[in-house]
This record gives C-alpha cells, structure tokens and sequence, in this order.
C-alpha cells in the first residue's frame, strides 16, 4: 500500500511541476514534442559503438533539463527505479557481444562499450520522457500530438489513461487495504491469489474508464476546446529550428 | 425563464442484456421546479437521468431540453445546459486536486486565468469546501467527495442540475448540508433518491418508478402520506 501511495504522489507532483511556469514550460507543446521525438530517433540511431556521438548527443538533454523544474534528485531517483532492466543488459552485454576493439596500445572488449553507449541512450530517455511530463500538461501533450496529426480518438486516450491512472492507484490502495483488514496472509498478498486481483482490476477499469469519460463529457470536455495556447510564435520557431540544427550537426557530423 | 424545460415523450430504454430499464416515460418539468425521482433500486432512477445529458441515448421516444432534443449532433450544448452529478464520486473526481476538478469543467468552456480562479473559488464555497482546495480527492470523505463533485458541477454554471443519489455514502450532517447547498441553486433540479426525507426537502414534486415505470407523478405530500404507494414502490421506510 505504501509503494501505491508513495507513486500516487509522484504522480501528483509531477502533475504540479507541469503546470509551474519554467523555460522548456512555455515552448509550444507541439514544437516540444516534434524536438523530443527528433531526438529520441537521432539517439536511438547512433552506432552502438559510437559512445562520443552518444555522449555529445547528451548534452542536448542537459540543457533542457537546465530549463525545466526537474531536479537532478529527482531524475536520479526515477533512473534508479528503472535501471533493474538496463542493468542486466549492461552485465550479460560482454558475454554476448565478443567483439575485440583496439584503442591505441589496448584491446578492449566491444561488448563493454555497446553496454555504455546504451545505459547513455536509457538516461537521456528517460530524461526526455520526463522533461515532457513536468514541463507539459497530460492535455496540452495529448493537443500537441493532436496537431502532429495523431488521430483524435488516440489523444483522448492519453488524457483518459493519464486521468484513470489516479483512480487506478486509488483502487489499489483500497484494494490492499481491504485484503489486510481482513487479516489475510499477515496483510501481505499471495502471489497465487494476484492474477484473480488483477483481472479484477482490469474488469473493474472498463466500467470506471467509461464513467470517467462520461463525467468528462458531461463537463464540456472535447478535444477541440483545450485551452492550450496553440499558436506558434517566434519562440516556438525558434527553439524547433535551433533544436534541430543542433540535433542534426551532433548526429550527422 | 421557461426556456430550459425538459420535455420527455414515450421513452423507451432496453439495455444489451435485454432488460427493460425504462417504459413509456412521459414527464414535463418547467424551468426552476424541483423534481425527486423516487423509486427502489433498480426502478430504473439511473437510467432516466443518464438519458438527460446525453450518456445514454435511446432509440425510441424523445427527449427536449429547452426546445433542442438531445441526439448525437446536439449533445455539446446539451452538456452545457445540463449538469450532472454522478452516483459514484469517484469516478467523477480524476483530477490530482480537489481545486483541479472542479476548474475541470470551466476550463472545458473557455474560461482561464483569475475568472477560473474565482469561479472554482465560489463554487467551493458555495459547498462549504473551500478549506479542502489543494487536497487531493482520495482523502475526503464520502460527504466531502460528494460537495466536491456538486461543486465541480455548479462551476460550469448549467441551467439543469441533475443528481443522481446524492444522499448516498453521506451522513445526516453532510446530509443536511446538501440540503441546504441544493436550496440555494434557483434553477431546474431533478434529483433521484430513495431518501424521502431529503426529497420532501429538497423537491415540491416527486416522480415515483417502479420496473421502469412511471407510477405517480405529484406533490411530495401526497406520496409521503401516501403509505400504499411507498408500500408498491418498495421505498417505504417500515424495517
């Protein structure tokens, strides 16, 4: 229950720190979106080998995260939570990748850089993957994407699957709440009893998204009248042409 | 001000399963009245509500707020005229903070900036919630939950409010402060409950359902003193 209320208020805090105003904040939400994506698809694309190419590309991500509210702490906190993953690659990555490379007088083993270049590529992912969440809003990220053409539907499922998640939480919480009150296994959850959980919860989110969307409806939502700003301005040109440049002198050259 | 009527004609509701949730309804409700849609559950309270904003549309008969019928292509201004407060609060409570959800619905309509700010404020005040601005909805209680959602309702400004059990979850106290926030909207009001008292309270008319359909339509007093029809209607308080 900790874990599910500890995660509510990130969520919570997050969802603040978007609506702060900060430099990367007031960007045009399509603009921003465009840049970030550019640059995920530049990063993902470098050589596996290429670890200058990959560390100078960073240097991207370490200025936007200058203009935004995003704390270092923060960051680091969030990149913890999800190296488990990365890691193991990281480890068994010498084994599988046998690949001898030589630097001046030294052989070292490719599967050790290939393994560096990736923990790279995840940080300045997840960097951009957060740095669009506390600088935007779930609304303002769904009409960006709504402008860049995603079909509409798809946009409103963002903002329903952002909205839900609390609810979902919530759920948890009651959930396991619940479970402890009646004195089930010492208030901790059996592995084996998870999937009948589980699926509850899903059959439960079918009929609670719907009432969701209902409640929004019936309080004006539609994706056309978000009251984004939406209208480019200079400094919106600005930072995509600026973005880009630099973007593509880093990777092309 | 008789322009927002709601004018409902032969309507009929099945649900997928077959279930025939509301027959031949037929009612008329001028602007300003107040109307308790009484009945146990299962009468079919839910269902004739959801059909007055739109959230569930039938195929047979027809419903007219204020002169438009509400149909898919009408369904935006149908929404703005009429505002709904749902029977589970959670469901209608999905953003972060309490100040949030209520700016949810004003925002929708275009208003921003210090007019949002005031509006979202009167609204909590209005329902004694100010206090509870930055928290966020999962530590209210059930009667705080339920004065959020009303106020989040009345911060869109509707001609038409429309409740669906707003007594539930809700103890006398909180009970009687809706009552008394309720009294204070001067516009339409279509409440559906099994709580007698608070409809006695709240509503001059009652409308009484039973197996989806209409079994007495009149003054509270009447089907109050009327222990027959509390009796068929299953909402008669004799435990």
């Amino acid at each position: 229950m900790k874990s599910a209320e500890k995660n509510l208020h990130y969520l919570i805090n997050f969802d603040t720190l978007s609506k702060q105003g900060c430099v990367l904040g007031k960007i045009n939400p399509a603009s921003k979106i465009f840049v970030f994506l550019t640059f995920l698809i530049a990063l993902v694309s470098i050589n596996k080998y290429d670890i200058l190419k990959t560390l100078l590309l960073s240097s991207f991500t370490f200025a936007m995260i200058n203009m935004s509210r995003l704390k270092y702490s923060t960051f680091i906190k969030i990149c913890v939570v999800l190296s488990p993953f990365i890691l193991l690659f990281v480890v068994f990555n010498p084994i599988l990748d046998k690949n001898i490379f030589a630097f001046y007088n030294y052989s070292i083993n490719a599967g050790y850089i290939s393994a560096l270049t990736t923990l790279i590529k995840f940080i300045n992912t997840t960097a951009i993957s957060l740095l669009i969440i506390t600088s935007t809003t779930v609304h303002e990220i769904a009409y960006g994407l709504y402008k860049l053409k995603i079909p509409g539907f798809m946009a409103i499922q963002i903002i329903l699957m952002y909205r839900f998640i609390f609810l979902f939480l919530s759920d948890i919480i009651n959930t396991t709440e619940s479970i402890k009150s009646r004195g089930g296994y010492r208030g901790n959850i059996k592995w084996k009893d998870m999937k009948q959980i589980v699926s509850s919860f899903f059959a439960r989110a079918i009929y609670r998204g719907e009432d969701v969307y209902y409640s929004m409806l019936s309080r004006g939502f539609n994706l056309q009248n978000l009251n984004a700003d939406t209208r480019f301005k200079l400094k919106d040109f600005l930072f995509l042409f600026l973005s880009i440049c630099y973007i593509l002198l880093l990777r092309l050259f | 001000m008789s322009h927002h009527y709601v004018n409902i004609k032969d309507l009929t509701f099945t649900y997928s399963d077959g279930n025939i949730a509301l027959e031949n309804i037929n009612m008329y409700i001028t602007h300003g009245e107040s109307v308790a849609i009484l009945g146990s559950n299962g009468a079919g309270k839910s269902t004739l509500l959801k059909h007055l904003n739109g959230t569930l549309l039938s195929d047979k008969g027809e419903i007219n707020i204020g002169g438009i019928p509400v149909t898919k292509k009408t369904l935006k201004k149908i929404r703005e005229t009429v505002g709904i407060v749902f029977q589970n609060t959670d469901n209608q409570l999905f953003m972060p903070t309490v100040y949030e959800n209520v700016a949810f619905g004003p925002k929708n309509l275009g208003v921003d900036g210090e007019q949002l700010k005031s509006i979202v404020e009167l609204a909590l005040k209005d329902t004694g919630t100010i206090h509870l601005l930055q928290k966020h909805p999962f530590r209210l209680s059930g009667g705080e939950k339920r004065k959020v959602c009303i106020a989040s309702v009345i911060a869109c400004s509707p001609e038409i409010l429309v409740f669906d059990e707003p007594t539930a979850e809700v103890d006398p106290k909180g009970i009687k402060d809706i009552v008394n926030i309720l009294k204070k909207f001067h516009h339409t009001k279509i409440i559906s409950t099994h709580n007698l008292k608070f409809a006695s309270a709240v509503c001059k008319r009652g409308v009484v359902l039973k197996h989806g359909k209409i079994i007495f339509d009149g003054q509270m007093e009447d089907i109050i003193n009327n222990t027959e029809l509390l009796r068929e209607a299953e909402i008669l308080d004799d435990y």
